[in-house]
């Protein structure tokens, strides 16, 4: 909690430039575990978010202001309040859970139908991939009709946040093409 | 099915008999489910369930998702007290862990069967040896999770009307209360959980240790939101500091900001007696809890008269508590134990 309030303290009193990174899907994706495994370096037990959860990540030599929205779906409708000036979305999805790919796909879709969002770059984690049923990335890109995407940039980094593998990728892939906007 | 109609349904069930106490923990006033065994739990059990696997238990919240119309007649047909007969007629107590139960073929022939029953099918339990896994218990959400704090503040503060009316009308409330309302509504949580909390089910807490669990809880976070607030009004005179051209070694010099003077009125370090660091918790647990008991049959006496056999169990269940305070995080650990017991006296 405490990290909460601090950051929120660091964000309004802080000079330096952040990006603004929003991190979405649909709900027991694993974002939040995504959020303080970058942050905290280890896995945390967490409980449904209700809200959102934000934390400031230094990576390499960029400054990450992270927001971390709940994914209940009547609170999903509100994720755009969001989006005004993130950079980034990194799209969470629970590569096990095939069911509900489809709704996954149609969350996104209409995420980034958004204006706000015509400019952000899209980072999809298909995340618990240490669970022996989990779809692989082609398998998610295919789900998410990732190929039917223009003009953006996206990429899909298969990961297990509880294992802490492929989010050092992703966010790479992340650092990379937030430089290259910004020259 | 629209939302209201199914989250209304939901609530009428989850009031009736079992349903209203947390499948797993107990816990008052549930918000969450998983259809698949039609139970209802809380929002940290939430949390291991969906640690589970979609394809073991699909957590719904009652007041934040949309249940499936089959999910719904899942919810009618099972209950929690049903599914707790079939867990215990076949071998699965309250010793088993969280995940070796659901992960046992118990709660598979169980989810076939409600299921089944759902369908209007009939169900026969497979052919096969009864399995039930026994891993050691990692799972580290136990009573001393950093999580607590803030869930049974969620549980039994003002979240609970929160969570059932503003939620699921409004659910942008749910975004915004971050920290705003969670600042606005600490400080009298803190109060109100003594006032109304606590006094009316004074019977039931003197028979459990929920009670000190709770009181303990709300002031963890009671004093996590202070360090934040501590930690802010550093930051920010740091910032009108350096903002004007002040170093820190000129502190003595009179920084030119107006705003640097925004917090100098306010004292908000933490109370010496409160900063009792526990050098050896398990060493001093044994003669604190049981005199920490004592208190608290002094405090509740006036509302029921203890039975000399009460106590030993008591004792019991207070130093369980407290090893599961020790097993807390550095930070937490002194807190829990040093404000709780002077909270007692």
């Amino acid at each position: 909690m405490g990290n909460i309030f601090s950051s929120v303290f660091q964000k309004l009193w802080s000079t330096n430039k952040e990006h603004r990174i929003l991190i979405l899907g649909l709900d027991g994706a694993g974002k939040t575990t995504i959020l303080y495994r970058l942050h905290l370096g280890e896995v945390i037990s967490t409980v449904p978010t209700i809200g959102f959860n934000v934390e400031t990540l230094k990576y390499q030599n960029l400054q990450f202001n992270v927001w971390d929205l709940g994914g209940q779906t009547t609170i999903r409708p509100y994720w755009r309040c969001y989006y005004q000036g993130a950079q980034a979305v990194v799209f969470v999805v629970d590569s096990t859970d095939k069911d509900r790919m489809e709704i996954s796909a149609s969350e996104l879709k209409t995420m980034l139908e958004e204006d706000e969002l015509s400019e952000a770059v899209l980072l999809v984690y298909a995340n618990k991939q240490d669970q022996p049923d989990a779809l692989g990335a082609d398998e998610v890109t295919k789900a998410l009709k990732l190929s039917e995407l223009k003009d953006r940039s996206w990429t899909v980094v298969p990961c297990s946040a509880v294992r802490g593998e492929g989010l050092e990728q992703g966010m790479n892939w992340l650092v990379e093409k937030l430089h290259d906007d910004s020259a | 099915m629209s939302h209201t109609t199914s989250a209304k349904q939901l609530q009428a069930l989850q009031k009736s008999n079992d349903n209203y106490y947390c499948f797993e923990c107990r816990s008052v006033n549930p918000q969450w489910a998983s259809p698949k065994y039609g139970i209802f739990i809380c929002l940290e059990c939430a949390g291991k369930h969906r640690g589970l696997g979609v394809h073991v238990s699909f957590v719904r919240s009652v007041t934040m998702d949309q249940f499936k119309p089959e999910e719904i007649k899942l919810m009618e047909i099972g209950g929690n007290q049903k599914a707790r007969e079939f867990f215990e007629a076949n071998g699965i107590d309250e010793t088993v862990s969280l995940a070796d139960k659901y992960h046992s073929t118990v709660a598979e022939d169980y989810r076939e069967k409600l299921l089944a029953e759902a369908n209007n099918e009939p169900w026969t339990r497979r052919d096969r040896p009864v399995n039930i896994p026994q891993t050691k218990n990692i799972s580290n959400t136990g009573p001393g999770s950093p999580n607590l704090a803030y869930q049974q503040f969620q549980r039994n503060g003002p979240a609970e009307e929160i969570s059932l009316n503003a939620l699921a009308t409004e659910a942008l409330s749910t975004l915004s209360w971050g920290w705003g309302r969670v600042s606005q509504a600490f400080t009298q949580t803190v109060n109100d959980t003594t006032e109304n909390y606590i006094r009316p089910g004074m019977k039931q807490f003197a028979d459990s240790d929920v009670g000190i669990n709770a009181r303990k809880a709300v002031e963890q976070f009671g004093r996590k939101a202070r360090e934040a607030g501590v930690y802010g009004a550093e930051q920010f005179n740091k910032y009108a500091v350096e903002a004007l051209g002040e170093t820190s070694e000129s502190s003595d010099a009179k920084p030119k900001s107006e705003f640097a003077h925004l917090f100098d009125g306010w004292n908000p370090r933490i109370p010496e007696d409160e900063q009792v660091v526990d050098e050896n918790p398990a060493a001093k647990s044994s003669e604190k809890q049981l005199s920490k008991s004592e208190r608290i049959e002094d405090e509740f006496e006036d509302f029921e008269p203890t039975k000399p056999t009460d106590t030993e169990k008591k004792t019991t269940d207070s130093l369980s508590s407290s090893r599961a305070v020790s097993e807390q995080p550095e930070t937490l650990k002194p807190v829990a134990s040093s404000s709780s017991s002077k909270k007692l006296e």
